[in-house]
């Protein structure tokens, strides 16, 4: 339909104005009557169509927006010539300025009809009164100025039409509607006064007149200001109509014929306009397509390729909605266009502080150091591109076609940004490199190493069938490519947008031949991290080492990525971080903990999944879903924030998977604890969530065979806590979830040495006041354990004093030897450990008061000690719960997850690996040389210099040091006063 | 066996005077091939002064009488520089050599200066001087009068920055010339300048301390009290974890004091909580002794590791000199560890574990018994050693509580109401 105006167009304009008339008129007729007038009278003029296209932009639905537009164009066709070629240049500079203020101020009401700002409207009408009144006097002529008048005639019909509109109405605000209510009375009462009601009519009659008389008045308010008050004037309708007409001549042409001035002011036109209201963004890209390839010269094709672009996004609606997939991938072919022009023609340089097109008429000239700057921000359209990417997996349903389809691109995309990303450290801009390499950082970190490799193998599958298809067309994979766009570009003209559709999919997207994925994803991350740590911001390396950590969870490297998690002082801060941050830190931590649990390190693995998954908000956390909490009220935005930080099914990390590692990390630590002090006063709690399942477990009247994992992991918890670990490990190795784990075969077999060692100490604790001795070689069959592991254990038990009793030799038993207390004795030891609570609750609250300061004098010390060695035994969970609260009650939910990785009773403060971060780089950097050759260069020459050991260290960890803050001031001081400072303290307390 | 030798970890983080001493025992030991040895001594000595000895030893090295002519600039450089300082600094030390201008000297530098200054004309350049002169009196390997300079250099020295290097200096001067009395003086106060530097940035900080570190096993390892100083020094939390961060090839010789040193006890705790931490980033026979002993109480394991320690301490220019007590005590360290969770032993079998043929290990521990370091008999019939069983009852642990609350009451009784009383 548009190719037919574009010929139609060139032929003759007065026969398309009819044509289009006629169309048009079949749309307005449905239109106000007070309009009808105005656009039937509006055979010769063209202006006058404001009125008729306002009724029909608001009265057309949508599927007739194409049709429409194009109509417009043609219909403006004739004016613009006329005022391009008539054009005269009259200078009245008396009455210039009253008159460059009316017409300001009629602008400025335009925009303001435009968005319906009904009460800015209303201010601005009054303005405009005020400064006619002056314009009066100055000029002293009788009757009104055009200007004004057509001002009223629009601001009518507009308000009609705004009227007849309900649901524009409805959804105003009650200001807004207050305003428009006010403006309909007045412009009622003014229109029809006696001093405008002829000067009205008269204008409505003749139009064209007007319109020629202010077109001069406008041309003779400034020569500069003109492009200005020029596009503005246009906004609504000429620009599109100018466009037209252009591009009828344009494409008619002969491309030869094209000169450079042509296509940058056609370009020029096309930007000043983007954004508007009633600007057909499809025609614009149409446009742009085909300046692309008229474009005279590298530099002007990037410029509007650059534009084409920036048009495409255009295309797409809203920050909520997603790109469609077709547009997308048009933008894709764009880019990569783009990057292989700047890879051929390496004198250009993409800046996007250079001056944005400035009004040249020939080509660029390089600048003095041989380079010719374009503006432009590739970087900002690689991120926009992955963000409507990320977007869009997030929408489609995962278990489709569709998604597998979608995630099909990702090679290109990984493609582009590293062409970027080259091409950024070629031109040498570290400013923006870090944002791309981070970007890609975000494509890697979450992919295991079968995930890379499958990723791999398609990306150079891909390049096999675009270097298949590209022998097959001679004129190459690019042009292909473009002639795909092409295609896929008329197929949207169309109006069905199933067919649309269609061609969409279509568009093939060949993975450029030069682009090559790093051998591993450690590689690759390794490259890109090291990156992000010289060059960038705050921000950008927190991400990058939660990133790194995740991914080295996900390989298995527990301890480096713990190293990292403290060195970085990341738990302090991610507080302050933004949410989207906050949730990466919940999945490295959730990932740090599923690696811990792989590796058999169960304390720690509890204690980064505890917090995640005691909180109940896991889906929350990780954003991998919406809660249904049936006492949450959020609001529609806050769901809607919500919906938008979800991830993309493929970067799932399983719910379930950290649902029974976390609950069996808890059993294998909670079991045996709960056997050894059934009674005990200070019973504390290792894993309160665990208690609660396993108490309404209990409480069940009837259980049935577990279907749940936590039905799994509770009846394991029911055979451990009678020491039967076969039956413990027949629960767990029932649940389903082991299939996701790669390392299967290990985990399970770590999880029965594990269940048999708790086990074996349930047993001991549980039933050893039943036996007067036990024999080695039986404890060795029940366990199905070898000697040693079991000697060990009883070892550790007998020297902890968990079990009173202790080996004998030479008959391999173990001789238990403890005095069973009696009732009356065990509840005096109670007592006594009551009594013993309540005075150091005294003690405290004494110290308290008094600022402790004869306590410490007398026992501070002993008391000191005390608390101290509390805190030895189970400073962790101590530790760890305060500063869990705390972070819950400070913050927003996202991110409460910390994590004590203590081992054993260890404190934190005093195994994090405080502040000096930089210092393992050093050591990094040494470590990189050899023996001898490091015994001249790598000696600190302590005596004379300190300066080169700084130097020498690896830059990618300095880096990493100055991310990490300081630890906690200037050395720990002198020791021993730390012991009475608060927990709290203590953690910060021990920097280096 | 190379595996564990540690002189190339050492070195990054000494001196290269300081270096030298652990090169000349590798050659002794015969760890390395010599001819590589000699090539690392040489590339030592090229940044010294000593240049003469590095001829010597290229020598002896390519067995030849010619030397390359980088070294014979290098030492013409050298002779002409210390010519130029000579003369630079003959005034002042002229000065100084009298006793009675030092005793004049009082604490504030400001004051010495100016003193200086108005007396016999010594400007800052000759005081500078003087400083370079030490330092290059340290580089020729002359490090007794290079600490005597660095003696007299010190009261006049302004910056804190060149204080710290005046003491660095100091220490490793001392340590060189074996005055290990001055140097662990020495060590002490650069702990303490360390301790209070405001200036230094973390990162420097801890590479300070490492350093300190490193130096100081020179000066623990050969002094009387160094074993006690070296753990009270390495179990700082500043410093214990500077050894985690930055080097925990030191916990070697941590767990090596600890085990030597029967009085520290009860710092193995903390030592065992350190090494299990860190047993994924460092670990030799040594820790792992230790860890065997007291984490998996596999005493054959022990056993094992400690004929692996004998030949790691044989090669370790430090502890070699201890081997013998390191050895008897671990080999003690096994045996009460065993004797604490065993009511009945056979002595076979401990002689045995121990190394010792049965009349020994029978005279061992009746030696024990004897010095009441062991609560047992030894049943000779059966030919086994039965513990003396010391489980408290449950009324003891009662009255034991009991009596704790009662001091503790008291003492906060006393407190809330003698407190009035002290003031009035």
């Amino acid at each position: 339909m548009a190719s037919r105006f574009w010929t139609a167009g060139s032929d003759s304009d007065e026969e398309e104005v009819d044509a289009s008339e006629e169309e048009n008129s079949s749309s307005e007729e449905e239109s106000s009557s007070s309009s009808s007038s105005s656009s039937s009278g509006s055979d010769s003029s063209s202006d006058s169509d404001s009125d008729s296209d306002s009724d029909s932009d608001s009265d057309s639905d949508d599927s007739d927006a194409p049709k429409k537009g194009a109509a417009r164009f043609l219909a403006g066709s004739d004016s613009d010539s006329d005022s391009d070629e008539d054009r005269r240049v009259v200078l009245k500079s008396a009455k210039d300025k009253r008159f460059s203020e009316l017409t300001d101020t009629c602008d400025e009401i335009r925009n303001k009809m435009k968005i319906n700002d009904w009460s800015a409207i209303q201010g601005l009408f009054d303005e405009l009164n005020k400064r006619l009144e002056r314009a009066r006097k100055v000029s002293e002529a009788v009757g009104t100025p055009r200007v004004y008048v057509r001002m009223c005639v629009e601001l009518e019909d507009f308000l009609n039409d705004t009227l007849a509109n309900k649901d524009l109405k409805k959804k105003m605000s009650s200001t807004n509607a207050k305003a428009l209510n006010t403006m309909r009375q007045r412009l009622k009462k003014h229109n029809t006064s006696d001093e405008f009601a002829e000067a009205v009519t008269k204008f409505r009659e003749n139009p064209q007149e007007d319109e020629e008389e202010e077109e001069e008045e406008e041309e003779s308010s400034s020569s500069s200001s003109e492009s200005d008050t020029d596009g503005e004037r246009e906004e609504t309708e000429k620009r599109p109509a100018g466009a037209a007409k252009k591009k009828d001549k344009l494409l008619t042409m002969d491309s030869a014929e094209i000169t450079y001035e042509m296509v940058a002011k056609k370009l020029r036109e096309i930007v000043t306009s983007r954004g508007r209201k009633g600007t057909d963004k499809q025609e614009q890209v149409e446009m742009l397509q085909f300046l692309a390839n008229v474009a005279k010269g590298v530099p002007q094709k990037l410029e509007v390729l650059l534009q084409l672009v920036g048009s495409l996004f255009d295309l797409s609606p809203g920050i909520s909605n997603y790109m469609k997939v077709g547009l997308w991938k048009r933008c894709m072919l764009v880019m990569l266009e783009i990057m292989d022009t700047l890879q051929a023609n390496e004198a250009i340089v993409l800046d996007d502080s250079a001056e944005p097109s400035e009004e040249r008429t020939a080509e660029p000239v390089a600048g003095e150091d041989g380079k010719v700057r374009v503006w432009g921000n590739l970087v900002a359209f690689v991120e926009r591109l992955d963000d409507e990417m990320f977007k869009s997996l997030q929408v489609i349903d995962p278990h489709t076609h569709e998604y597998m389809a979608r995630l099909r691109d990702e090679p290109v995309f990984l493609a582009l940004s590293q062409k970027v990303h080259d091409y950024l450290a070629r031109i040498g801009d570290v400013r923006n490199q870090p944002k791309v390499a981070l970007r890609l950082i975000e494509h890697f970190y979450y992919k295991t190493d079968a995930v890379y490799d499958a990723m791999r193998k398609l990306t150079m599958l891909q390049q096999e069938e675009a270097a298949a298809s590209a022998a097959a067309h001679p004129e190459g994979a690019v042009a292909a490519a473009s002639a795909a766009a092409e295609t896929a570009a008329a197929a949207n003209t169309s109006n069905e947008p199933g067919e649309e559709q269609t061609a969409d999919d279509k568009v093939a997207l060949p993975v450029p031949l030069d682009f090559s994925m790093d051998e591993s994803s450690t590689a690759a991350m390794k490259r890109l991290v090291g990156i992000v740590f010289t060059h960038g911001d705050e921000r950008a390396k927190a991400r990058a080492m939660l990133c790194t950590i995740y991914h080295k969870a996900l390989h298995g490297d527990f301890h480096s990525a713990r190293d990292m998690l403290l060195m970085s002082h990341l738990q302090d801060n991610v507080m302050l971080m933004d949410i989207s941050t906050q949730i990466l830190y919940n999945r490295s931590m959730a990932q740090l903990g599923l690696a811990a649990f792989r590796l058999g390190l169960i304390s720690e693995a509890h204690s980064c999944l505890q917090e995640l998954y005691g909180s109940g908000h896991i889906k929350e956390l990780l954003a991998q879903g919406m809660a249904m909490g049936k006492f949450q009220d959020k609001t529609p935005e806050q769901e809607l924030l919500e919906k938008r930080r979800q991830m993309p099914f493929h970067m799932h990390i399983s719910m379930e998977l950290l649902e029974s590692s976390c609950l069996i990390s808890a059993m294998l630590l909670e079991v045996p604890a709960m056997a050894s002090s059934p009674l005990s006063v200070k019973k504390r709690v290792i894993s309160k969530s665990f208690h609660r399942i396993l108490d309404t477990y209990n409480r069940q009247t009837f259980t049935g065979p577990p279907e749940t994992v936590r039905d799994h992991i509770m009846a394991a918890t029911r055979a451990l806590m009678r020491g039967d670990w076969s039956g413990a490990y027949g629960a767990v190795s029932a649940l389903t979830v082991w299939q996701l784990v790669p390392q299967r075969e290990s985990v399970l077999d770590m999880l029965k040495k594990q269940l048999k060692e708790e086990a074996l100490r349930t047993y001991l604790f549980s039933y050893s006041a039943q036996y007067r001795s036990l024999s080695l070689d039986q404890l060795c069959t029940m366990f199905e354990m070898d000697e040693k592991a079991v000697y060990s254990i009883v070892s550790k038990m007998m020297i902890a004093e968990d079990l009173h009793g202790s080996w004998d030799q030479p008959t391999r038993t173990i001789v238990m030897h403890s005095i069973e207390a009696t009732k009356v004795q065990s509840l005096a030891g109670q007592f006594a450990d009551k009594a013993t609570l309540m005075v150091e609750l005294n003690e405290r609250a004494y110290a308290f008061r008094t600022g402790g300061l004869r306590d410490d004098d007398d026992m501070g010390g002993g008391g000191g000690g005390r608390r101290g060695g509390r805190r030895g035994q189970d400073g962790q969970w101590e530790d760890d719960g305060g500063h869990g609260g705390r972070g819950r009650g400070r913050g927003p939910r996202l991110g409460a997850a910390r994590m004590g990785l203590g081992q054993g009773g260890q404190d934190f403060g005093g195994h994090r690996r405080g502040g000096g971060g930089g210092g393992r780089g050093d050591r990094g950097g040494f470590r990189a040389s050899g023996f001898s050759s490091n015994m001249t260069s790598g000696l600190p020459d302590r005596f004379q210099r300190r300066g080169p050991y700084r130097q020498q260290a690896n830059p990618n960890m300095q880096a990493l040091g100055s991310i990490s803050r300081p630890g906690g001031g200037v050395g720990g001081g002198p020791g021993g006063g730390s012991y009475n400072r608060p927990l709290g303290g203590d953690r910060r307390d021990r920097g280096l | 066996m190379a595996s564990y030798e540690l002189s190339s970890t050492l070195a990054r983080f000494l001196d290269k005077h300081l270096c030298f001493p652990l090169l000349e025992f590798l050659q002794d030991k015969g760890v390395y091939n010599e001819e590589d040895i000699m090539r690392a001594k040489i590339a030592l000595l090229q940044n010294t002064n000593m240049v003469d000895f590095a001829m010597d030893i290229h020598k002896e090295l390519y067995q030849t009488d010619e030397v390359p002519a980088t070294m014979m600039e290098r030492r013409t450089e050298v002779v002409n520089r210390l010519r130029s300082l000579q003369k630079a600094v003959d005034p002042i030390i002229g000065c100084l050599s009298n006793s009675n201008v030092i005793r004049n000297f009082r604490h504030d530098r400001a004051f010495n200066l100016q003193f200086l200054k108005e007396e016999f004309d010594i400007g800052p350049e000759q005081i500078e001087a003087l400083y370079q002169f030490a330092k290059f009196q340290f580089d020729c390997g002359n490090y007794s009068m290079a600490s005597e300079l660095l003696q007299a250099y010190k009261p006049l020295c302004t910056t804190s920055e060149r204080n710290m290097s005046v003491q660095w200096g100091k220490l490793a001067a001392d340590t060189l010339t074996q005055n290990y009395e001055a140097a662990t003086e020495a060590l002490l106060r650069l702990r303490e300048s360390l301790d209070n530097q405001s200036f230094a940035t973390p990162l420097m900080q801890l590479q300070q301390r490492t350093w300190l570190m490193h130096w100081s096993l020179h000066v623990f390892w050969n002094t009387e009290n160094g074993k006690n100083a070296l753990i009270d020094l390495f179990l700082q939390p500043a410093y214990m974890s500077a050894i985690t961060i930055n080097a925990q090839h030191l916990l070697r010789y941590l767990a090596a004091a600890v085990v030597v040193n029967r009085k520290r006890r009860n710092v193995l705790r903390e030592l065992i909580k350190v090494i299990q931490q860190e047993s994924y980033e460092y670990s030799d026979p040594i820790t792992q002794f230790l860890e065997c002993l007291f984490v998996h109480y596999d005493f054959d394991g022990a056993q094992q590791k400690l004929i692996e320690c004998e030949s790691v301490i044989e090669h370790d220019y430090f502890l070699t000199a201890i081997k013998s007590e390191f050895l008897e005590s671990a080999r003690l360290f096994i045996f009460e560890t065993y004797c604490r969770i065993h009511q009945c032993i056979n002595i076979d079998m401990l002689s045995e574990r121990l190394n010792m043929d049965k009349e020994a290990a029978e005279k061992w521990i009746a030696n024990l018994i004897l010095s009441a370091r062991l609560n047992a008999k030894i049943d000779s019939k059966a030919g086994t050693v039965v513990m003396g069983m010391q489980s408290s009852s449950m009324q003891e642990s009662l009255a034991e509580k009991a009596k704790q609350l009662s001091v503790r009451t008291f003492t906060l009784a006393n407190a809330v109401v003698g407190a009035p009383a002290t003031k009035a």
